[in-house]
């Protein structure tokens, strides 16, 4: 690495000591192979700093004598000093224009071709219009007739551009196709040099595209005088080069002139169909007033690939308050060209296409009553909840996901209110479900109340509906509430349920400390066996680190399920506030799954910490590891210690790959270890 | 499902699946599974797949698209017989016989007539070239990150695929998950007020993927390896391990270095939480370091700072530790920051906000290949679409020119020109070997 004038960065973390150690740790266990796969990293300039030259320049001669037996592999230093030189006189003149002249007589010599390329790439920025004529006249040599035109083509101005029109005269074969491509990337005015061009097999091809580029009324009659005459593969080439000089004269309101060229493409069935659709497009954007009509037109009688093309069209021709036809329309097409026109009719004002909507969703066809539903999201209001609402009740499948989804995404205070309104003529039950699963998605909080009181419903179905809406629009107020349902609930499914929400609703308290009150009351109260382990399940969910003395009482509970579920919750806490009594468990615990367990938790517990030291975290994990004798724990050991590199880590991974059963796990965690060990000391 | 020689459209799509259909007039996808559909997809209304380039990410994605019943995949395309050869195996796997066909010449592959759509995972420095010949081609197209090589090259791509009607989805596959899109809308929706500045942390330095730095001992290719093509319409260089497979991204004659490599991820989330994904910066400038030795000349630690004419200044660093790695947008009242595996805001809370319905929702994917097959049916946009990852593909162009000319440079994002500075101008494309030339 070459150190030049490299800023600190100004938040280097401070433990970079030991990373570098590290970085010398691992290619100690390394060898040589780690090592070469780093890379250097040189520094071309610094923030803030003009480019500098890192070195005691070296005059160009010399650069470039070093360079002339680059080979294009490993190391040449001469690229980057050459870099360095060039780099620090691009901006001065006189200084250009001498790098000019010794690069340019530089690519005659006997050079390597990859030396040669290093110096192209520089007079592909710096080399001005005094290059242009040593650059055009080495076209005429295969050898460096690319590094010539690499840089050739993008030299501004009316010289460079003279000297391609007359090397398309001047060179031949690949290298004269070269020149025609270069002079359609300039876009250059050149129509009259590559118009006889479409007459000649060989170059034909390429000057189409390249006066398809160029564009404008003399490239287009060219094209278009040609393009009868043209054949085979060489048809679509042209083609596709008229539709090219057309698209520019509509981007410039020419459309007069694109007209006619469109229609040519267009009305030749001979061309494949993705040519004859965009001149389709092409010809609806050319027609000025009679846009519509020809749209109408083609979307009522094409082929489908040609329905296509005019689908495309409809936002540009039809604004929003004239959309009518195509809605008028939409009922008569084929399902498939209905789905494609609803998505274009999703994007117009709700108020204009509703009704053909919400018509469309009532079809027969499957896929076009599905994707009118997903329009309804965009195009629906108020008015069509009662729609949505039943639709969602009465199907199932990716109906009744889309009538959902788009309830949860119409917009407007109004929406609200007519879902519960619903809910005032006392309807179905299934429809009572998909209000609350509405109230829930759109979060309509003020119906908190009304949500809470299906919480108490007979129907099963309501109750678990009802308590998933809650999660969303209830608050820590609730939990009371939730523990009832969970100490009532009548199934497995709606225990889950009641249990979620209230854990959910106990955790939106902005405090850890205090959100688990409500259950720790309540598990004080509770006699029943089973309803104390379900409370003590929802603790470590909740994570109050004022429920871990509850827990600690539990374990020398008489009853051996509370004490069951209270090492369960320690073991599961979610925060490293139980790490002492896991640890505890995990040495004292006489029940032997009970101690694997606590092990298990140690492990995870470890791996909560991303930013403790290493060397700490892998003692903890080496006590786990000392504690069990099964390969399952070891591994758990080994997947989690990669998360902190250092000697240590390596060390006890190196222990396990003594032994068979973990052998692999600690392979490939070593791996892991030292490639994270590596990458930080070099980000060091 | 070949529309244009089997069938057509509307006969297959009576009998489309349900969940692709509902797609179409909205963008936010059900899935076939959804349906119970799920292996029910008759051969003829399956979209009809091949792929080109199987070094690096070709495979992946192709296994994803193995895994929806509704493709069939019938072809692979590589220049080099080893990946080529373990693709062809894979999709043979698959199906349980014999019949996917290899291709070395993507030309033919096209030619076979019976394609819907192809997925490509080929060097940079070959995107433009394949996908306008697969969009004239009439081929829907999965294409990766960045959008491609160079910017003069993005607009043609972006031309092309607006002229034949083409789907494009491009591999920013962050878009189609859970906490990318909930991040941008959450800024979207001002949730930490206007923004002041976005900060875009990328990698730095090279990462050996196929293994093989430091081998750049020249000598000729292996055999089954067309490694002539595989230079294309790059300048010529000579044969060796470390130029080609996976590492040719370190290189900028084939790919663009970190930056470019990460540029349509983390920097395209940040234009879609910004809605700026259709304009650019205004200015830009920059700062690199590159490497010393070797074969590499991607920038390994950068710093490009952009400037928008409506927005707040974007932040691009790979290298810095300053610059957290993922998106972070800083506004009047706090911060959201989204990164793969990790979304976190302050205030704290704002990563649970709900996005009520009566504010500005995101397009949705939660499958960004079901995403593009659901688009290839309903010729909906996708969620990465062309004209999107032009844009965030060009503020890395922009930051390499910056980088590499060490100045200041002006954009015009609306034309799409450089103002006031030749040199820089000329970087904007590259001429190609013979006798390579960007298709119409």
């Amino acid at each position: 690495m070459r150190a030049t004038e490299r800023q600190p960065s100004p938040s280097a973390p401070p433990c970079w000591t030991r990373m570098v150690s590290g970085l010398l740790l691992v290619l100690a266990l390394s060898g040589p192979a780690m090592a070469d796969r780093s890379n250097g990293v040189r520094e071309a300039q610094t923030r803030g700093t003009a480019a500098p030259e890192a070195a005691a320049p070296a005059s160009l001669e010399a650069i470039l004598k070093e360079l002339a037996s680059y080979d294009g592999g490993i190391a040449s230093d001469a690229v980057w000093r050459l870099r360095d030189y060039v780099h620090a006189r691009k901006d001065d003149p006189a200084a250009r224009a001498e790098c000019e002249a010794s690069l340019l007589k530089f690519l005659k010599t006997k050079a390597t071709p990859s030396a040669k390329l290093a110096a192209s790439r520089h007079l592909r920025v710096i080399a001005g219009e005094a290059a242009v004529p040593a650059l055009a006249a080495m076209l005429a040599d295969e050898r460096i007739a690319d590094l010539a035109l690499y840089a050739l083509q993008p030299i501004p101005g009316q010289l460079a551009e003279r000297a391609l029109i007359q090397a398309v005269r001047a060179t031949h074969g690949p290298t004269r196709i070269a020149v025609v491509a270069a002079l359609g990337e300039r876009r250059a005015a050149a129509v009259s040099a590559l118009a006889p061009l479409l007459n000649e097999p060989a170059a034909a091809s390429a000057a189409a595209v390249a006066l398809g580029r160029i564009g404008g009324d003399e490239a287009a009659r060219a094209l278009a005088a040609a393009y009868p005459h043209a054949a085979g593969s060489l048809k679509a080439t042209f083609a596709a080069a008229i539709l090219t000089a057309a698209e520019a004269m509509i981007a410039t309101e020419n459309a007069s002139g694109a007209k006619p060229l469109y229609e040519m493409v267009a009305s030749d069935a001979a061309l494949p169909a993705p040519i004859r659709a965009a001149a389709v497009r092409g010809r609806i954007s050319a027609a000025g007033d009679d846009a519509a009509s020809l749209l109408l037109e083609t979307l009522a009688h094409a082929d489908p690939p040609i329905q296509e093309a005019a689908i495309a069209k409809i936002a540009d021709v039809f604004r929003p308050d004239a959309i009518e036809p195509v809605c008028a329309l939409l009922p008569g097409l084929p399902a498939g060209t209905q789905v494609q026109v609803l998505a274009v009719l999703s994007d117009y004002p709700g108020d204009l296409v509703r009704p053909a909507v919400l018509q469309a969703a009532q079809s027969g066809e499957p896929p076009v009553r599905l994707a009118a539903m997903a329009a309804l999201g965009a195009a629906g209001d108020h008015s069509v909840v009662p729609f949505l609402i039943d639709a969602a009740a009465r199907t199932s499948g990716a109906e009744q996901a889309a009538a959902r989804l788009t309830i949860a995404r119409l917009k407007g205070r109004a929406v609200d209110d007519a879902l519960l309104h619903l809910l005032d003529e006392q309807p179905a039950p299934a429809l009572v479900g998909e209000v609350l699963l509405a109230v829930g998605g759109r979060r309509i909080f003020p119906a908190k109340p009304i949500v809470a009181g299906f919480v108490k419903s007979p129907v099963p179905a309501i109750r678990m509906q009802a308590m998933k809406a809650l999660r969303t629009v209830g608050t820590p107020s609730d939990v009371p509430a939730m523990l009832d349902a969970l100490v009532g609930a009548e199934t497995e499914a709606e225990r889950r349920e009641a249990e979620k929400t209230a854990t959910d609703l106990a955790r939106m308290a902005a405090a850890a400390e205090g959100r688990a009150r409500a259950i720790r009351a309540r598990l004080a109260r509770a006699e029943e066996s089973g309803t104390r382990v379900r409370l003590i399940a929802l603790l470590p969910l909740v994570g109050d680190p004022g429920s871990l003395p509850a827990l600690r009482g539990a374990l020398s509970d008489a009853d051996p399920d509370v004490v069951d579920a209270a090492v369960r919750a320690i073991v599961a806490w979610p925060t490293t506030d139980a790490r002492d009594d896991i640890i505890a468990l995990a040495r004292d615990s006489r029940n032997e799954t009970h101690r694997l367990l606590a092990i298990g938790g140690l492990v995870r517990v470890v791996g909560l910490d991303r930013h403790r030291h290493p060397e700490a975290a892998v003692a903890d994990l080496r006590l786990a590891a000392e504690l069990s004798w099964r390969p399952e724990e070891q591994k758990l050991v080994l997947g989690v210690l990669v998360q902190f590199p250092c000697r240590e880590a390596l060390d006890l991974a190196a222990g396990f790959a003594r032994e068979a059963p973990t052998r692999a796990e600690a392979q490939a965690a070593i791996e892991k270890i030292k490639d994270r060990l590596l990458k930080e000391a070099i980000r060091q | 499902m070949n529309t244009h020689r089997t069938r057509s459209r509307r006969e297959f799509l009576k009998t489309v699946p349900l969940a692709l259909a509902g797609a179409a007039a909205f963008p936010t996808i059900v899935r076939a599974s959804a349906l119970g559909l799920n292996g029910a997809v008759p051969p003829s209304d399956r979209i009809v797949m091949a792929g080109i380039g199987f070094g690096m990410q070709g495979p992946s994605n192709m296994r994803s698209f193995l895994g929806k019943d509704e493709v069939q995949w019938v072809a692979v395309c590589d220049l080099d017989e080893v990946p080529l050869d373990k693709a062809k195996d894979t999709v043979n796997q698959r199906y349980g016989n014999t019949d996917c066909a290899t291709y070395k010449d993507y030309r033919e592959l096209f030619a076979r007539g019976d394609l819907d759509a192809v997925s490509i995972a080929v060097p940079d420095h070959w995107h433009a070239i394949l996908s306008i010949d697969a969009a004239r081609a009439g081929l829907d197209i999965y294409g990766e990150k960045p959008f491609t090589h160079s910017l003069r090259e993005g607009r043609a791509l972006c031309d092309a695929l607006a002229r034949y009607g083409r789907v494009w989805q491009t591999g920013s596959w962050q878009r189609s998950e859970d906490n990318f899109h909930r991040a941008c809308e959450l800024v979207r929706n001002g949730r930490v007020g206007r923004i002041q500045r976005v900060e875009v942390g990328l990698p730095s330095g090279f990462t050996d993927f196929a293994r093989t730095f430091g081998q750049e001992t020249l000598g000729s290719p292996p055999k089954g390896f067309d490694y002539d093509t595989w230079l294309g319409p790059a300048p010529w260089s000579p044969y060796c391990k470390a130029r080609v497979h996976m590492n040719w991204r370190w290189n900028m004659d084939y790919g663009g270095g970190q930056l470019m490599d990460w540029i349509g991820h983390h920097l395209d989330i940040a234009h879609w939480g910004l809605g700026c994904e259709h304009t650019g910066p205004v200015e830009i400038s920059g700062t690199g370091e590159f490497p010393v030795t070797g074969i590499y000349n991607g920038a390994t630690k950068y710093w490009v700072e952009t400037k928008y004419a409506d927005g707040p200044p974007i932040v691009i660093a790979g290298g810095y530790p300053e610059i957290q790695s993922g998106t972070k947008w800083i506004g009047e009242y706090g911060w959201v920051w989204v990164d793969r595996g990790g979304f976190e805001s302050q205030p704290a809370h704002l990563v649970n906000d709900a996005i009520g319905p009566n504010e500005t929702r995101l397009y949705r994917s939660r499958d960004h290949y079901q995403n593009f097959l659901d688009c290839v049916r309903s010729r909906a946009l996708t969620i990465a679409p062309a004209e999107v990852a032009h844009r965030s593909a060009s503020v890395g162009h922009l930051g390499v020119i910056a980088i590499e000319t060490g100045r200041t440079i002006t954009w015009e994002p609306a034309t799409e020109t450089l103002i006031g500075d030749s040199q820089a101008e000329r970087l904007l494309s590259r001429a190609y070997r013979r006798p390579y030339r960007i298709p119409a």
